[in-house]
């Protein structure tokens, strides 16, 4: 279970978020990014926990606020729960599409030249069909070799591209795209 | 002779072959499925243009003023700024204040931004 991951899938949640300074925002996470920068919707924002007999409480429909200033983030008790049950159910449902997922976060990441559509989706039809172009031409684009090393290969071996699991940079939660192998799939944790 | 020449020049074009219809339908992410954090922006601040803001930075510092630009790092064009510093007893009040007008706000130090258009102050008895 990676924070990341818990916090994004508890969004539509109530949370209560201790800042750095000590400042503590209650509201409803509507939604996080890789750098754990939320944004919360109806919020209260109190000075401190301290018990004065009075405390002043701003309240305002929406608010982000920058990971880094975090110091902790307080979820719904019941939450882990919840989201493994939601990992649990996909994964009975459409096995294997976590993996496509992560796929997607590396892809944002290396091709550029999707122009940023803003759906994932897309991207991921546009990136197959570039490496098709890439791999039935001739191998342009040196200056990303370290991501088509592996397509190449794999298409020289077999032209079956979602046969080979590459275990290069598998350390973390990042993955090759290259990945269509449902084997891995019981080492991956979250 | 030009045009016979521009004729020539439009013959059928060799047919590209439809690429996305070759596409096995491998692995197709029908459901939305477990998420994963983004890597784009999750706020967007256009939508608070020429509205007053409350920028909160580090160190304490509360900054209300009229959003007037933004950019990818968070950095801010503020008019009419006011800024509001913490007093003696290490508060931010409304009592200690700077006029700043037009400023550039640099994101780096940016803690949360929120729109100040309904948000309101209340005071909470707790004992």
């Amino acid at each position: 279970m990676l924070p990341l991951y818990l916090l994004t899938n508890a969004k539509g949640q109530q949370v209560r978020i201790e800042l750095k300074s000590g400042e503590v925002i209650e509201g409803e996470l509507t939604n996080v990014d890789n750098w754990m920068n939320v944004t919360l919707a109806n919020v209260n924002e109190y000075k401190s926990s301290d018990n004065n007999a009075q405390m002043e409480v701003l309240k305002s429909t929406e608010i982000y606020l920058k990971g880094i200033y975090i110091k902790y983030i307080k979820l719904q008790d019941d939450i882990i729960s919840t989201v493994k049950q939601q990992i649990n159910s996909n994964q009975n449902n459409n096995s294997g599409n976590k993996y496509n997922n992560r796929k997607y976060n590396n892809n944002n990441r290396n091709y550029n030249n999707n122009q940023g559509s803003g759906n994932r989706r897309n991207n991921y039809n546009n990136r197959d069909m570039n490496r098709r172009h890439n791999n039935n031409n001739y191998q342009q684009q040196n200056r990303r070799s370290y991501h088509h090393n592996p397509n190449s290969n794999n298409n020289n071996n077999n032209s079956n591209e979602y046969s080979r699991p590459s275990h290069d940079g598998t350390g973390g939660y990042v993955q090759h795209h290259t990945i269509f192998n449902n084997d891995n799939e019981n080492k991956v944790e979250f | 002779m030009s045009d016979k020449n521009s004729e020539q020049n439009q013959q059928p074009r060799p047919h590209s072959q439809p690429q996305s219809q070759q596409q096995s339908s491998h692995n197709n992410p029908q459901r939305k499925k477990f998420e994963s954090p983004k890597r784009e922006a999750i706020v967007d601040l256009t939508k608070y243009k020429d509205t007053q803001v409350r920028v909160k930075l580090m160190g304490g510092r509360l900054v209300v003023g009229v959003l007037k630009g933004h950019d990818q790092l968070m950095n801010l064009v503020l008019d009419e700024t006011v800024e509001y510093m913490k007093n003696s007893n290490d508060e931010v009040s409304k009592d200690k204040t700077r006029e700043l007008g037009f400023t550039v706000i640099r994101g780096t130090i940016l803690v949360s931004i929120s729109p100040v258009d309904g948000s309101e102050v209340i005071y909470v008895q707790t004992s």
